[in-house]
């Protein structure tokens, strides 16, 4: 990764330290260094399969589910390395939250989809359960759209911007403090890219967010920070 | 020659063999039972008898008789006494030992491959080969009933029918598999047999159309719904390209599917047919209802004898596990006969998957 | 031939590549027609032989008179009784295996040979399983010939197929909803409960569904290990019942036939007939279940 971040104030949340990947023993990452700091958008460029993807994962080990995957380095969120022995992926996860290139609503209502991942984990249930339903999908600009049928409508009912916004709701149910987005915006239409960017620029003022696109135009218009991989 | 007592099977006995000293009074006649296994326990065995003992005052050099080679049952020795009168009446005893000479192993399966099933009289046999023979020509003859029905309809369904009219059939082909096979076991009591019966059966004194072709015929319906839907799924995996590249090479439809679409699905069409062989070769109750339950060697020496195999009462190796374990006393040596059976039934089928295997890369 | 045949030069006036297209056609699909018209004379002639004895009493009054009058009750039920307990079993010990074999198989040569000896057991025959469950639950574990080794031996037929339909429906969750789990911090036990599972269920009910009608039809199983053919009363439901043998539809019509002249045809008909609707009914719960799951889903 050519490091094209400048030094700043802000403080430095992630840091990796040498980051390697490899599928089947083939590099897909090569030792990659790189910081991304509190409270901002940094956005990742580069030619496809040069490993964006690979870097995100690796930000929240779902790596780890690919048998074949072998990663080196280091990853140091708030200068704890994420894979040091005896770290709770679940908690990890929780605090690293994730949005694919495909939205990926589970097959259930859409009150469903943002309430399971707060009742798992924080055993909320009722009213609390609602408001925090409530809270996320306000977040991801949905709940004006959705609150009429929010336990009757199934999430793949909905359109393809709504369900990616619906993932977006999902994942801030589970209160992340970093957000990672695989490309969220590529498989969209012009406008629903629009109201996704449109998120993402208001996410980064609460939320440390890592956004892969492969569009610079996109990237500098929600970024504040860009890396190129390459 | 007097019987041992029931002894082990593959074990050395000792018997007492009677001989008189013939009129020369030189020599003298060993008698014994010209059978080469003395007893049906013994059947698969053969034996050398060695001298164990001569009788008393008797000279007379070691012998060793290979049964085999004295076909007639006795042989004569030489010997080294005068004899007396009375001597002459009375006879002597010999004392000699049975040596199995083949191994157990051997006898186990050359017993297994002679051609009578009877284990529940006295002296049991267990050859299992009629059982074999039938189970094999069944399967036999219901795939060679079954492939081409099978395929043409799975050629049709593919090749040839409009999405409406597969969408129908794949019901239909799922009630087919779905009826229980006592149903179609008795639907073969009602339907088929009384028509062999009726075609044969003055001619060959049929008590019943039950039979070889009776339960194939029932096997070929069985079967049918796998074949077809395992060689359809074949078929629709042949890539459009190829029967695109079939066309654009001015082949007729005919042309197409022979010499295209058919070479090219061969693997999993083959595959399909030995699920079916397996399936077949497994299927109990349909034989249990027709094959009739008599055991009985095939017999294809003449036109008669040929049709009278393929419709009188035989048995298989499957019906004969289900008819023998109800009334099996456990703790006999018939006891492990069933599972026996059932163990090559596995071994069979075993053969079939093994060589599907193969075709389904 | 038809392919020498089309390479005739064309005669005037005739045109001999439409004519044998059209006679390969007509060839072929006389076999498939032959099939349906095969299934729908054997449902007939049941139907037609069976209907006239159908009747609420025949289903549900037990024999009389030495089996040869009377109704089916007892058969039915001990059918049905068998059908319950295998499916209590057999369902979470094959959801059970399937989601072992799913997630657990990832080591690639244990998880093929794992694969390979459930669809060998998938392919054994039920015979086999008789003698199976003859040898090692009515006799090793001294249930005798009672419902519970029945049930036993009737469970570990139907489970290498629901075992496999189990694994094969978990196979089609889609990537992104597993991920899409373990993203939210969901543990891989929640994710393959909460998520994986719902979304198999319809796939494994069908599975399910489809390997009791098999074992409802089949005798083999339960010949040795749970079956008794003269059943002239309703023996009352108890404990007891666990270790006593039951009558049931398939062994019904196999003895009835065996010993001809003592089942009187119109009453096997009638039993052919109730064992045919009570196997379809399954099948078509079957199918009712995959394809609202579909609509469900699409
Ligand atoms: N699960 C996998 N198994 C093997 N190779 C993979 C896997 N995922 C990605 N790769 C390889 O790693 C490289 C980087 O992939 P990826 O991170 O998806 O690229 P990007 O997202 O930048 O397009 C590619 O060459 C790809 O082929
Ligand atoms: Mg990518």
């Amino acid at each position: 990764m050519i490091a094209a971040m400048t030094p700043t104030t802000t403080k430095t949340v992630i840091q990796t330290v040498d980051l390697s990947v490899a599928y089947n023993g083939k590099l897909a990452l090569k030792a990659v260094n790189a910081q991304f700091y509190e409270n901002t958008v940094t956005a990742l460029i580069g030619p496809s399969g040069c490993g964006k993807s690979t870097l995100l994962r690796a930000l929240n080990r779902l790596n780890d589910r690919i048998p074949d995957a072998v990663t080196q380095g280091k990853v140091l969120i708030d200068g704890k390395d994420i894979y040091a022995r005896g770290v709770n992926l679940t908690r990890l996860r929780r605090e690293v939250g994730m949005v694919f290139q495909k939205p990926n609503p589970f097959p259930m209502s859409i009150f469903e989809n943002v309430a399971l991942g707060p009742r798992l984990h924080y055993g909320l249930r009722g009213r609390a359960l609602e408001e925090i339903v409530e809270d996320a999908l306000r977040k991801a600009a949905l709940w004006d759209e959705v609150k009429d049928d929010l336990k009757k409508k199934s999430g793949l009912a909905l359109s393809g911007g709504q369900q990616q916004r619906l993932c977006l709701a999902r994942m801030l149910a589970v209160q992340p403090r970093i957000l990672l987005m695989d490309e969220p915006c590529s498989a969209l239409n012009p406008i629903s890219t629009q109201e996704i960017e449109e998120l993402i620029v208001e996410l980064g003022k609460q939320y440390t967010v890592i956004v892969v696109t492969h569009n610079l135009q996109q990237a500098a218009r929600i970024s504040q920070y860009t890396g190129f991989l390459m | 020659m007097r019987a041992p007592e029931r002894a082990k099977q593959g074990e050395r006995f000792l018997l007492l063999v009677f001989a008189m000293p013939t009129y020369t009074g030189k020599t003298m006649e060993l008698a014994w039972e010209p059978d080469v296994s003395f007893e049906p326990q013994f059947a698969p065995y053969q034996f050398r008898l060695r001298l164990v003992r001569a009788p008393e005052g008797v000279d007379v050099e070691p012998i060793e008789i290979d049964l085999r080679q004295h076909p007639k049952g006795c042989i004569t020795l030489p010997v080294w006494k005068a004899y007396s009168q009375e001597e002459w009446l009375k006879g002597y005893l010999f004392e000699l030992e049975a040596i199995p000479t083949t191994s157990t192993t051997w006898a186990t399966l050359q017993q297994f491959l002679m051609s009578d099933w009877a284990p529940t009289i006295l002296y049991p046999r267990f050859g299992m080969l009629p059982l074999l023979l039938a189970s094999l020509l069944i399967t036999t003859l219901a795939i060679l009933f079954a492939t081409p029905l099978g395929l043409a309809a799975a050629v049709y369904l593919s090749e040839q029918a409009s999405p409406r009219v597969r969408e129908w059939f794949k019901p239909i082909l799922e009630v087919l598999a779905a009826i229980p096979t006592v149903v179609l076991g008795y639907f073969g009591v009602v339907m088929i047999t009384p028509a062999l019966q009726k075609l044969f059966g003055e001619a060959l004194q049929l008590s019943s159309g039950r039979g070889l072709l009776a339960t194939a015929l029932m096997m070929t319906v069985f079967i049918l719904p796998t074949i077809i839907s395992l060689s359809e799924d074949a078929l629709r995996a042949v890539p459009n390209s190829l029967r695109e590249g079939a066309e654009a090479l001015g082949f007729t439809h005919a042309g197409r599917i022979r010499l295209v679409i058919l070479p090219a699905a061969k693997s999993g069409l083959i595959a399909a047919v030995l699920l079916a062989v397996a399936r077949v070769m497994g299927e109990t109750m349909i034989v249990w209802i027709l094959s009739g339950g008599t055991p009985t060697m095939p017999d294809f020496s003449s036109p008669t004898a040929a049709l009278g195999t393929l419709v009188k009462p035989t048995r298989a190796i499957p019906d004969t596990i289900a008819i023998e374990m109800g009334n099996v006393e456990l703790e006999s040596p018939h006891y492990g006969y069933p599972f026996l059976l059932g163990l090559i039934i596995i071994n069979l089928l075993g053969f079939a998957y093994r060589k599907r295997a193969q075709f389904q890369l | 031939m038809a392919v020498k045949l089309a390479h005739k030069p064309a005669e005037a006036g005739v045109d001999w590549e439409a004519l044998v297209a059209r006679r390969d056609a007509l060839r072929l699909r006389k076999n498939a027609l032959l099939t349906t018209l095969l299934v729908f004379t054997l449902l007939a002639v049941i139907t037609y032989k069976g209907a006239s004895t159908i009747s609420w009493e025949f289903l549900t009054t037990p024999p009389r008179e030495g089996m040869s009058a009377g109704g089916i009750g007892p058969m039915i039920r001990g059918s049905l009784l068998l059908m319950l307990g295998t499916f209590l079993l057999a369902t979470p010990l094959g959801i059970f295996g399937g989601v072992c074999l799913a997630e657990y198989g990832d080591r690639s040569r244990i998880r093929r040979f794992m694969h390979a000896s459930v669809a060998a057991l998938a392919g054994t025959p039920p015979i086999v399983y008789g003698l199976f469950g003859l040898a090692i639950f009515v006799l090793k574990f001294q249930f005798g010939v009672s419902l519970l080794a029945g049930w036993c031996t009737l469970t570990l037929f139907s489970l290498p197929v629901i075992v496999l339909t189990t694994e094969a429906a978990l196979k089609t969750v889609p990537e992104g909803i597993i991920n899409g789990g373990l993203a939210l911090g969901l543990s891989r036990w929640q994710t393959l409960w909460r998520l994986a599972l719902p979304y198999a269920m319809p796939g494994i009910m069908t599975g399910v569904i489809l390997s009791l009608g098999r074992a409802a039809g089949e005798a083999m199983p339960v010949l040795f290990t749970a079956s008794i053919y003269y059943a002239s009363t309703f023996p009352a439901l108890s404990w007891e019942s666990l270790r006593q043998p039951v009558a049931n539809l398939p062994y019904y019509l196999a003895e009835g036939y065996r010993q001809p002249g003592v089942v009187p045809e119109h009453l096997i008909w009638g039993a052919c007939l109730t064992l045919i609707v009570l196997v379809l009914l399954l099948n078509v719960g079957a199918i009712v279940i995959r394809t609202r799951a579909r609509r469900r889903y699409l």
